[in-house]
């Protein structure tokens, strides 16, 4: 189930708010876990055991790993618990590349392929076994205590706010709210506000730009298309003029962020109604002067992960300066990995590795020096082209793009009669980079974190409640496109 | 303060239970939307179904139809875009927003820039290969229903595209644009031409009168002619049937025009917009239609087979005061007959043929390419052949299918995915091969003009002679139908054959009376 759906936003939200709201306090954990339950069996139901499994199978590993004096054990133990989640991951995430690579080194090698049955990945796989991880790591060192109550654990786990898209919290940053937590009135209606936001990024942005996008450069996932429908995308992205390319890369780079964006500000929302206070996960990334600072300021809960879990057990750059670009490098290409298991999300990553150890070695200097506005232009479109491998699985389409978009052949408003288009790609520049601005800022500071006061409130509320029904409206408006009559 | 606060909280949880409270008691009354869409059906638990997803799946596409305030909701975005950006959704697939407010079909613009052949053939070379052969079976027709008093003639309808090209929306680049263009409309006219094929162009008609005209012939935001055009269409065909079968029908009068607010049916594409406030309504010309009392005038049996252009006639005019019979075959598909509908399937072609005076094919311009939805095939195999024959040619290649172990493995496979009995793809699959080379298995109609005739055919020479075969037929069925053993015979049969009882009988009762006219039992009027 995705929030952007009928299904949730129409019937799964309010019933679980209503039964959420009229339970005694002490038994809201129990709901929430049996709506998480619920959320997640509707969206993977043949994966929903091994998680539960898998979930349960960490608790009481964590939990003897607590209690156990003995150093080897207790290693040991702790070794098995992030086995299990990442096991998982690897399993179901990369199976499917690993036994792809395989087969190509075979085929290269003169012998017959394996066969094998695609796996299906179970949707947020990455980012409850990634929570999993901390909550081992955490506790063994020592940074909080294990869970008490199994239910609460498996709550943090698949608590469904958060399951499917992040922010990947850290177990350290949650517990407490788990256990306890009060969800004032102003909680709850900045609560709704957030989640609308996000909602309007999501509908309103991200996917108009993508229905753009998807036109030009089809879906995400070319493993589902035949030979001649990739032969069409190639000739359609063969045909574009420069300034087609570069709109096309462009709107995708708004809707990545926005989706992602709109899918955090939604699960912060929801969680803020119940009470519970969620990490940022984005910090207008598009206004960074170094691909440094967009990875401080991009999926930040990822971010601190790797730095935590990761780049700092790994040595950091406590071990030299060339293990620390070693270390960097190898963070980046896992991290790569993680969006996605194909070697376009490896190339990805490769990339953001190099550009950050670039700055470290010259061009964050650089940046500085140049000024605000031509550095942020620069990360900008160092981004942007970086997006295009990310979201096209061939590289050789990838590059194909990236030819066109510096062919030098521009033309003039191509996509001239999609004026929603260029009207929804200035709004979301206008917002992607506000924030560079001092009012931009008091605006971010005003919508996203202040208490507002009685009249306010119901401004705001009008405008969040009109917002909420216009999404929806736009959610099913999009798809319906009657015939005038029945043909033959 | 908190109070006010409160009061929002529970405001909002009002608002995310408004669409479901309204679902369930339909308190407030909702403007339907308008246009059709293909139901999704209600979704039926299953466990099978819950683990693979499909369930999941169904239930959301069936929530997109049906939830509470869904109506104003697309009303309210499709405002929305039809306000800030003069777009809308139905852009996306069956409306194609023109300029100046003039709204199109897609696949009428698609023939206009001569691409429209991509969604029906391979290439622009098999296109024309299939029309040719279309307008070939189309003169075999008509020479083979000419001796039994049947006129067949073309009626050529123009479309939007032809008659106000200077509304189309500019042209975009396609994928298509390195390849071939091709128009059906000018290969079949060439070709009906070369053939002798009898034409009523109402394409070039109106492209005559259209810089000189009054009224509009296509109204802007309208998918066929309008309701004034179809008038002088219809006055022009009758005229021309008088002059083809060189009778006299009744005349139709046209009776004095007024200008009123743009009708239902000159708005049709307008309210795939589903907008919340309509557009404004233009105003065109309206007449009625009568017929002027000619004690001399006779009264044909006519038999149409097209497209929806021939409602804004038949809604017009009173038809019946002109023509005796006057079946529209919609699409070759379902027939209406006063407020008859029937199945094409469900009627006996060759009488249907040989008793109407006119047929004629009456398609526009970008309903060419489907080439009389195979009317033109049916119809030659029915006169040219006995339906025995036909049955065994069938039988024969069904045979050969199950012979084939390959071929026969593929329709199992497919048979166990899809849950379908094997016969019936059997019986499918030699039916789409008959269907997709009539000629090669019934050679004889690989002649320019075939001279083989089923017996039926080659017996009814008169008109009078349908008469008789049919009391004839007639009286054998009521006599089977009181046999009881006969009929016990006739319910085996059914099964055997995979028919209805009905149409066992009834074809029994055929083979009977054709018996009885090749061995001179039942005497026949002969027109030779």
């Amino acid at each position: 189930m995705v929030f952007s759906s009928n299904v949730f936003l129409l019937y799964f939200m309010p019933a679980f708010f209503l039964v959420y709201f009229l339970t005694p306090r002490k038994a809201r954990n129990y709901v929430l876990l049996l709506a998480s339950l619920i959320f997640y069996a509707w969206g993977a139901p043949e994966f929903i055991i091994q998680l539960v499994a898998s979930t349960v199978a960490n608790f009481f590993l964590v939990k003897w790993m607590c209690k156990t004096e003995k150093k080897g054990l207790k290693k040991l133990l702790c070794g098995l618990s992030i086995i299990i989640p990442i096991g998982l991951l690897v399993f179901y995430k990369y199976g499917n590349f690993t036994m792809e690579n395989l087969n190509a080194i075979l085929g290269l090698t003169g012998h017959a392929p394996l066969s094998w049955k695609r796996i299906m990945l179970p949707i947020g796989i990455s980012f409850f076994s990634f929570q999993s991880v901390t909550y081992t790591l955490d506790t063994y060192r020592g940074v909080n205590q294990p869970m008490e109550k199994l239910t609460d654990f498996v709550l943090y786990i698949i608590m469904f706010p958060q399951l499917i898209a992040g922010p990947i919290i850290r177990y350290c940053d949650v517990a407490d709210q788990i256990r306890s937590r009060e969800s004032t009135m102003d909680d709850r209606l900045q609560g709704f506000y957030r989640f609308v936001i996000g909602l309007c990024k999501k509908i309103l942005i991200a996917d108009v730009i993508g229905a753009q996008v998807d036109a030009i450069l089809g879906p995400a996932n070319y493993s589902l298309l035949d030979a001649s429908q990739v032969s069409d995308i190639f000739t359609r992205v063969a045909a574009l003029d420069s300034t087609s390319a570069w709109i096309v890369s462009l709107a995708y780079t708004f809707q990545i962020y926005f989706d992602f964006a709109g899918y955090s500000d939604m699960a912060i929302g929801l969680g803020r109604i119940m009470g519970f206070r969620f990490p940022e996960n984005f910090d207008n990334p598009y206004t960074s002067r170094s691909i440094t600072e967009f990875w401080r300021r991009w999926h930040m809960t990822l971010g601190a992960f790797i730095m935590n879990y990761l780049y700092i057990p790994l040595g950091g750059n406590r071990k030299g300066k060339g293990r620390m670009y070693l270390n960097l490098w190898v963070c980046f290409l896992l991290s790569g990995l993680w969006h996605g298991a194909s070697w376009n999300f490896v190339v990805w990553g490769a990339l953001h590795g190099f550009f950050i150890c670039a700055d470290k070695l010259f061009l964050g200097k650089v940046m500085k020096k140049i000024g605000t506005v031509p550095s942020v232009v620069l990360t900008f479109l160092t981004v942007n082209i970086i997006w295009v491998f990310f979201r096209v699985e061939d590289f050789h389409l990838a590059w194909l793009l990236i030819k066109r978009m510096f062919a030098f052949d521009f033309a003039w408003l191509p996509f001239g009669d999609n004026a929603q288009l260029y009207v929804t790609m200035m709004v979301a520049a206008l917002f992607s980079f506000l924030t560079l601005t001092k009012f931009g800022q008091k605006v971010q500071e005003k919508a996203y974190f202040t208490e507002f006061n009685d009249k306010q409130s119901i401004a705001v509320w009008i405008v969040a409640a009109f917002a909420f029904v216009f999404c929806v409206a736009a959610l099913n408006a999009t798809s319906f496109s009657p015939f005038i009559y029945f043909r033959f | 303060m908190r109070n006010v606060k409160t009061i929002l909280f529970t405001l909002t949880g009002l608002l995310l239970f408004a669409s479901m409270f309204q679902k369930i008691t339909h308190l407030c009354g909702v403007k339907k939307l308008n246009g059709v869409e293909i139901p999704s059906p209600e979704p039926v638990l299953t466990f099978h179904n819950y683990c693979d997803g499909s369930f999941q799946g169904s239930t959301e596409a069936y929530l997109k139809q049906h939830f509470g305030f869904r109506e104003p909701l697309i009303r309210l975005y499709n405002q929305y875009l039809w306000d800030f950006y003069k777009t809308s959704n139905a852009n996306r697939g069956v409306l194609t927003l023109g300029k100046d407010g003039w709204l199109y079909e897609p696949w009428s613009v698609d023939d206009y820039y001569q691409i429209q052949y991509h969604q029906h053939a391979a290439s622009a070379d098999q296109m024309t290969e299939q029309l040719l052969e279309e307008a070939k079976r189309v003169s075999q027709l008509q020479h083979i229903l000419e001796p039994y008093g049947t006129h067949l003639f073309v009626c050529l309808v123009p479309s939007k595209d032809m008659l106000y090209p200077e509304h189309l929306p500019e042209k975009r680049e396609t994928r298509f644009d390195d390849e071939p263009k091709m128009s059906a409309r000018f290969v079949l006219e060439d070709e009906y031409r070369r053939l002798g094929v009898n034409i009523l162009d109402l394409g070039d008609y109106f492209q005559q009168m259209k810089d000189t005209a009054s009224f509009t012939i296509f109204p802007m935001t309208g998918t066929h002619w309008s309701k004034y055009s179809a008038l002088l269409a219809a006055d022009t065909l009758i005229r021309y049937m008088e002059h083809l079968g060189n009778i006299n029908i009744p005349n139709l009068v046209i009776g004095p025009r007024t200008l009123q607010n743009a009708h239902e049916a000159d708005t049709d594409l307008e309210n795939l917009l589903n907008l919340i406030r309509p557009l404004p309504r233009p105003q065109y010309y309206y007449a009625s239609a009568t017929r002027d009392e000619d004690s001399t005038a006779v009264k044909p049996k006519m038999i149409v087979i097209g497209d929806s252009f021939w409602w804004n006639i038949v809604n017009q005019v009173p038809i019946y005061d002109f023509f005796s019979e006057a079946p529209y075959w919609y699409y070759n598909s379902t027939i209406y007959y006063d407020s008859i509908h029937q199945s094409v399937n469900d009627i006996n072609l060759t009488k249907e043929l040989l008793s109407a005076d006119f047929v004629f094919l009456f398609y526009s311009a970008v309903q060419l390419y489907k080439l009389n939805n195979g009317f033109t095939k049916k119809a030659l195999l029915a006169l040219c052949y006995d339906p025995e024959e036909i049955a065994s040619a069938q039988a024969k290649l069904e045979c050969n299918i199950r012979s084939d172990s390959a071929w026969i493995g593929r329709l199992k496979e497919i048979s166990e995915t899809q849950g379908k009995p094997l016969e019936e793809l059997v019986h499918n699959e030699a039916q789409w091969l008959i269907d997709s080379h009539t000629e090669y298995f019934f050679p004889a109609l690989n002649d320019s003009i075939p001279t083989k005739r089923s017996k039926w055919v080659e017996s009814c020479l008169t008109k009078d002679s349908l008469y008789i075969i049919e009391q004839e037929t007639e009286k054998i069925i009521a006599s089977i139908k009181a046999n009881e053993v006969q009929m016990e015979s006739m319910r085996e049969k059914a099964i055997q054959q995979g028919k209805t009882l009905e149409q066992t009988i009834h074809d029994d009762a055929r083979w009977i009376v054709n018996y009885k006219i090749e061995h001179g039992t039942l005497q026949i009027p002969h027109n030779k």
